[in-house]
């Protein structure tokens, strides 16, 4: 499966980041990188929503990626929908709890 | 009769002559005139002025074959050119018959003459296209022979496993065809001396050649031979080794006895031309690569010099790579050794076994760990635990990892704890890595019961495999180390007798990615089948390990996988 993700405007103050496919090492940095250009941007939306949902694959640099994230902007950052191979992943490191809204901080 | 030996002549185009040995007198017929270029009755019918009118280079053979045949008195017939008084060269054939009186004595001969030219035109044409179609074909077989040469060189390089097998196959694989002898001399990076390969068709001169090596140590300033190609960058071409030249290389050497020496040594070498090209990379001059045609008297030519170059091209970069990962190799082993216990120990009433399979080349630190170690006279404490990610930062994590544990344990840490200080101690460094684990004790409880605890950091469970082949995963899954403040942990225990089997492994199992499935409930499917009817650890680890490769080929993994496995012996054994 080839990487790929989408933004979508949901509301004036929420953007939505869809991604599909495989959320690995190939993907990892990259992927933070998207995600801290949207927020850095000149009126940068309140809110990022990434949406796990078509995720087929997602190793521990995939984690990696999101907890980055979750650590970089708090609660700027949120985790939508969840596909099975996300929800196994999340469960067995113990970090679904945390991705949840109102979930610790990492490093906090 | 008369007119129709006329006819067939002139429809032949043939002309015929008459030579009377009384008289000397040639008589020619016009037809004969024509084919010498003369005009019709002008020849003079004497012998003299025939000969001169044959082509120089074929008079001798024109007058032998004529002279035998009047001594043997046998007809003989005759392919040769002559040349017209306008310049031009034409080939005649001729067939001519001694003519006898009623004595059997000689009285002259006779014959007829046709013009060949175009036919022999023919002829040497086809000659001259055979000559140049074989030596284009040679030309085209002397390239392939170069191209299948450098081709073997390649696989003789990309098969080797360090950079002196490379070396001894580049070698090996250049003789004969370029030299009787090959060198390779190599400066690591570092390294005083260099590394030196020798190859010959012949191994007992290998050998021989090695010794020499050994003897006469590298001297880095001489003034020629590799350390110069080396110190230059310059190639250095012997056409020819003469004996002036072997007086003027030793001149330098003082001691009369070693140069003695030398010299004999050189002349039963019996070299007799060199080549000794740079091997060029981008670190700069790595070393040379040297040629040596010797007892087969082969001179190099400008060709071999570009072979040579050639050669030298391909290899120095590949050389270099290999020894770069040579050198990694050994780094990652010692690292990876350092991280990981040296021995099991032995456990009285247990049987323990561990894998462990690096993911891809063994060039990085994988991020796997385990460790079995004594807590006092009762307890025993079994690790694994994997780092996200490979290279020094994992390692530095998991040597963090590793230690604090063991501190912990040790310091009577209770398992929660124990999995909390690891957590502490990573969250601290912030090092944006971290790591999963679980923590487990076996505790002697009498001669048959152990009793198992464990707890788990956002790792795969332990799976015990009873006796009688039930499975159960002990504890519950809890937050992985190093990434949030806290963590939340769920201890588990199991009473484990003989028989029963525990298996603890890193998610280099289940953390496959499509289009392999090994879900949570193969893999204790094949903990199960691993288990059944074996007697040891060992046994089951083996069989563990075929499992999976059959579900997940090892180069086919993206993760290192690491197994511990211990199984409750019967008292008696």
């Amino acid at each position: 499966m080839t990487p790929n993700w989408e933004w979508q405007q949901r509301t004036e103050t929420s953007s939505v980041l869809i991604v599909r496919g495989d959320l690995d090492v190939a993907v990892g940095v990259v992927f933070v990188d998207a995600v801290d250009k949207v927020l850095a941007a000149d009126g940068p939306p309140a809110e990022v929503v990434i949406e796990l949902g078509e995720v087929d694959f997602i190793d521990s640099s995939g984690l990696r990626a999101l907890l980055q994230l979750r650590h970089n902007y708090g609660e700027r950052v949120q985790v939508g929908a969840i596909s099975a191979a996300v929800e196994r992943l999340l469960e067995l490191t113990g970090t679904l709890e945390h991705f949840r809204p109102g979930g610790t901080n990492p490093h906090d | 009769m008369h007119d129709h030996f006329a006819l067939a002549l002139a429809a032949g185009q043939l002309g015929t002559w008459r030579w009377d040995i009384a008289t000397g007198v040639t008589t020619w017929d016009v037809a004969l005139e024509q084919l010498f270029g003369l005009e019709p009755e002008t020849f003079d019918g004497t012998m003299d002025a025939w000969v001169a009118l044959l082509h120089p280079d074929d008079v001798s053979h024109v007058m032998e074959v004529v002279q035998r045949a009047t001594a043997e008195r046998s007809p003989y017939e005759l392919e040769h050119r002559v040349v017209w008084p306008d310049g031009s060269v034409r080939w005649l054939y001729c067939r001519g018959m001694v003519t006898l009186d009623d004595d059997g004595n000689v009285t002259g001969t006779i014959g007829c003459t046709g013009d060949i030219t175009a036919r022999k035109q023919l002829e040497l044409d086809a000659e001259r296209r055979i000559a140049d179609a074989e030596r284009v074909a040679a030309r085209e077989r002397l390239h392939r022979e170069r191209l299948e040469f450098l081709d073997g060189l390649n696989d003789s390089a990309l098969s080797a496993t360090d950079h002196r097998e490379l070396m001894r196959n580049v070698a090996g694989a250049a003789v004969p065809q370029l030299g009787d002898w090959c060198a390779i001399y190599f400066l690591p990076e570092g390294a005083t001396g260099p590394e030196v390969e020798v190859a010959h068709a012949d191994p007992d001169k290998t050998v021989w050649a090695e010794e020499l090596l050994h003897r006469y140590p590298y001297d880095s300033d001489a003034p020629r031979g590799v350390p110069a190609v080396i110190r230059t960058g310059q190639i250095e071409f012997v056409p020819l080794i003469s004996p002036e030249s072997i007086e003027r290389a030793i001149a330098g050497v003082e001691d009369r006895a070693l140069a003695e020496e030398l010299r004999s040594i050189v002349n039963a070498l019996q070299v007799t031309s060199l080549i000794t090209v740079p091997l060029r990379t981008k670190r700069g001059v790595i070393g040379a690569i040297r040629f040596v045609s010797a007892e087969s008297g082969r001179q190099f030519d400008d060709d071999d010099v570009a072979l040579g170059r050639t050669v030298a091209g391909r290899i120095a970069e590949a050389l270099e790579n290999t020894w770069l990962t040579d050198q990694q190799r050994v780094i990652a082993g010692t690292l990876q050794a350092a991280l990981l216990p040296p021995r099991l120990p032995d456990i009285d009433g247990l049987s323990v076994a561990v894998r462990y399979w690096a993911a891809g080349t063994a060039t990085e630190v994988g991020g796997d760990f385990y460790d079995v170690f004594k807590i006092d006279e009762r307890r025993w404490a079994i690790v694994i635990g994997d780092v996200c990610g490979t290279g020094s930062n994992a390692a530095a994590v998991t040597a963090i990892a590793r230690h604090t544990i063991r501190a912990a344990a040790t310091h009577g840490a209770q398992h929660h704890e124990v999995l909390a200080w690891v957590n502490d101690a990573l969250h601290a460094g912030n090092r944006d890595l971290f790591c999963t684990a679980t923590y487990s004790t076996l505790e002697r409880v009498d001669d048959e019961t152990w009793r198992f605890i464990s707890v788990a950091g956002g790792h795969p469970l332990p799976i015990v495999v009873a006796a009688d082949g039930t499975p159960t995963t002990i504890g519950r899954p809890g937050t992985l180390l190093g990434v949030l403040p806290d963590i939340q942990t769920t201890t588990g225990e199991v009473l484990l007798r003989p028989g029963d089997t525990l298996i603890l492994h890193t998610d280099g199992v289940t953390d496959v990615r499509p289009p392999y499935e090994l879900d949570p409930e193969t893999v204790i499917n094949i903990a199960i089948e691993a288990a059944a009817g074996s007697r040891t650890a060992d046994d089951v680890a083996t069989r563990l390990g075929q499992a999976v490769d059959r579900v997940l080929p090892i180069p086919d993994r993206h993760d290192d996988v690491a197994l511990v496995v211990v199984h409750i012996l019967q008292p008696s054994e």
